[in-house]
């Protein structure tokens, strides 16, 4: 990590409008990402994580411009990206790829695997005649553990870890330097999901690749991320480093999703945190801080207003109410 | 990876296109309509090298015959021989309901395509066009168009195209519009492909087997449409060995030379079948799709 911010994000909010109301007159809004502030520096792994439904997926199609924001502001290599014209952007891509959560579904299953591959280098130029293609697609096939012979086959025919690698292959073909990965591997089995996370560690520190890495699971998050926020209805809860977050999850929501990780010894008692309910609708959030309506910890002040974010210590960053005196 | 990688190395390679292929095989009915049909154009290509006698050979000695050995089909009300016309009357309802449908086709499928993907007010325009053309019955339709052209098989061609565009464009924008929101279509827009790109690369691509399917059924009717036409005058004109004409001038003789309409008749059936078979067969290969 060099500390160069190279991704960053300022107030970044996606409002779906949705019709309510008799004849559809009223327009009400979810909330999908509310008022998004973070950053990424050169060679980080930022890990997200929060369960499903708070944004975090919203958070990373608007980093890749996937969706149109409602509100604020994407910063990549200091270029804001609002600014770009169509062609620009469509240029811009070249940084920041996606690898995305279900394999089985983002490859086109007509193309070839060579197809697949090469799409990125025709459409950006990289690759000069047919035999270049060839061999750039074999080598970036060779990067993520695949063979030559595999080029020539369809998707159908490979299980969901080589597919998530051809995924991968593809998201590397433009020379990216931020990949954000959608839950890469949530669509697949356990035994596979720590080969498919050693092969990003590897690629990461081969190529210098700066990854935001999204996933519901911190288990998973740990393996692999430099720092980490915890999201919850659209906006980071707590975001710190992540040994720093382990040993001292600040937010009683993190401490929650921290205790749920089972531990593989089953002498040791845990103090497991269970939240009531499930995660309330972000078209109606709660008022105040909006996780006052499971928290074991809600006071008074969290029913009315609106924790701000608080550093309480180097790089650790908590929006919670209790620890406002500090 | 490394076990499997000498067994898989023999495999043979699934293409899209081989898979169909095998599935295709088995649809015997589709098969059976595919030779028709290859046969019907053998006779459209050649035909003149292979009929006993010309399209308007006149024989005033042997008019209204029978079926028999020397007139198979037995003959029309000038001596002309029935089966060579009928034969040679292949050729064009085969070459209007492949033009016409294609054109349908072509126009269909991009105005689909466009509206589809951009959606909002073309899509509007173009969604009411279709909707106002579905209003008509399509043979309706086509004697209104043909009212303003005028008589002639190149007008039919026009207005059987006109009317079956507004299916290929709804078709092809249902299909559009799942495909828009699907992942490998993200996919691609995060790579930087341009609209085109999407639009013909992998948006075009996944809609093929329903177009292919719509298609094949669609030949099927405009040379039904196309026919019933030239039987009410207003396209095919005499001499002339279209089919649904001849249908018309062995209407006045239907009671007692039953041939002159049956075996022309018999013709469009079959191959208006053969077109709706082999559809069928096409859309049992092509689906359940070739996802998996």
């Amino acid at each position: 990590m060099d500390g160069r911010i190279l991704l960053q994000t300022k107030e970044l909010k996606k409002y779906y409008p949705v019709k309510a109301g008799m004849l559809g007159t009223k327009t009400e809004y979810v909330k999908s990402v509310d008022g998004v502030t973070f950053e990424v520096a050169r060679g980080e792994v930022f890990g997200i994580v929060g369960e499903s439904g708070c944004g975090k997926s919203t958070l990373g199609k608007l980093i890749c411009n996937l969706t149109d924001k409602t509100e604020g502001e994407i910063i990549i290599n200091d270029k804001n990206i609002s600014d770009l014209s169509k062609k620009e952007m469509r240029n811009m891509r070249k940084n920041i790829q996606m690898v995305f959560q279900d394999p089985y579904a983002s490859l086109n299953p007509r193309m070839s695997v060579r197809d697949i591959i090469a799409e990125p280098l025709i459409i950006h130029n990289l690759v000069h005649g047919r035999e270049e293609t060839d061999d750039k697609v074999v080598e970036l096939l060779r990067y993520v553990g695949l063979d030559a012979y595999h080029a020539q086959r369809y998707p159908h025919e490979f299980s969901g870890g080589q597919r998530q690698r051809i995924g991968i292959a593809r998201a590397l073909a433009v020379n990216p330097s931020v990949i954000i990965a959608d839950e890469p591997v949530s669509a697949l089995d356990v035994s596979i999901q720590s080969q498919i996370l050693n092969l990003m560690v590897e690629l990461k520190n081969r190529l210098n690749l700066t990854y935001v890495f999204i996933a519901h699971d911190l288990s998973v998050v740990e393996h692999i991320s430099d720092r980490i926020g915890v999201m919850y209805l659209g906006n980071f809860v707590e975001v710190a480093d992540k040994n720093e977050l382990y040993k001292n999850p600040m937010h009683p929501y993190t401490q929650a999703l921290l205790s749920a990780i089972p531990i593989p010894d089953p002498t040791v008692k845990k103090d497991r945190v269970i939240l009531k309910g499930s995660i309330p609708s972000a078209l109606n959030p709660p008022s105040g801080c909006k996780f006052h309506t499971r928290c074991k910890y809600a006071m008074d002040i969290c029913k009315v207003e609106q924790p701000v974010k608080k550093q309480v210590s180097d790089n650790h960053y908590v929006l919670c109410h209790l620890y406002d005196k500090k | 990876m490394d076990k499997s990688k000498d067994i898989e190395q023999k495999e043979e390679i699934r293409t899209p296109f081989k898979e169909f292929l095998m599935k295709f095989k088995k649809q015997k009915t589709a098969i059976v309509a595919l030779i028709f049909l290859l046969l019907l154009v053998v006779f459209s290509i050649i035909g003149e090298m292979i009929v006993p006698y010309g399209v308007d050979e006149y024989d005033y000695m042997n008019v209204l015959q029978s079926p028999s050995k020397a007139h198979w089909f037995g003959t029309d009300e000038f001596g002309r021989d029935i089966f060579s016309r009928v034969i040679l009357g292949a050729r064009i309802s085969l070459a209007v309901g492949l033009s016409s449908v294609t054109i349908g086709a072509v126009i269909g499928t991009i105005l689909g395509l466009v509206s589809g993907y951009y959606g909002g007010f073309i899509d509007s325009v173009i969604m009411r066009i279709c909707d106002t053309l579905f209003a008509f019955p399509g043979i309706i339709l086509a004697i209104g168009i043909m009212a303003i052209l005028g008589p002639g098989m190149f007008n039919v061609v026009i207005s059987v195209s006109i009317f079956s565009a507004p299916s290929f464009a709804r078709i092809v924008r249902s299909s559009t519009l799942t495909q828009k929101e699907s992942i490998y279509v993200q996919a691609a827009k995060n790579l930087g492909a341009s609209d085109m790109r999407i639009l013909f690369r992998h948006i075009l691509p996944g809609a093929m087997s329903e177009i292919i399917v719509y298609y094949t059924m669609n030949i099927g009717s405009s040379i039904l449409t196309a026919s019933s036409l030239s039987f009410l005058g207003m396209g095919a004109q005499a001499p002339s060995p279209e089919w649904g004409l001849q249908l018309s001038t062995g209407r006045a003789y239907v009671g007692l030379n039953w041939h002159m309409t049956f075996f022309p008749g018999l013709a469009i059936f079959l191959t208006v079948l053969s077109f709706n078979l082999l559809g069928d067969g096409l859309r049992d290969a092509l689906d359940p799709k070739l996802t998996q």
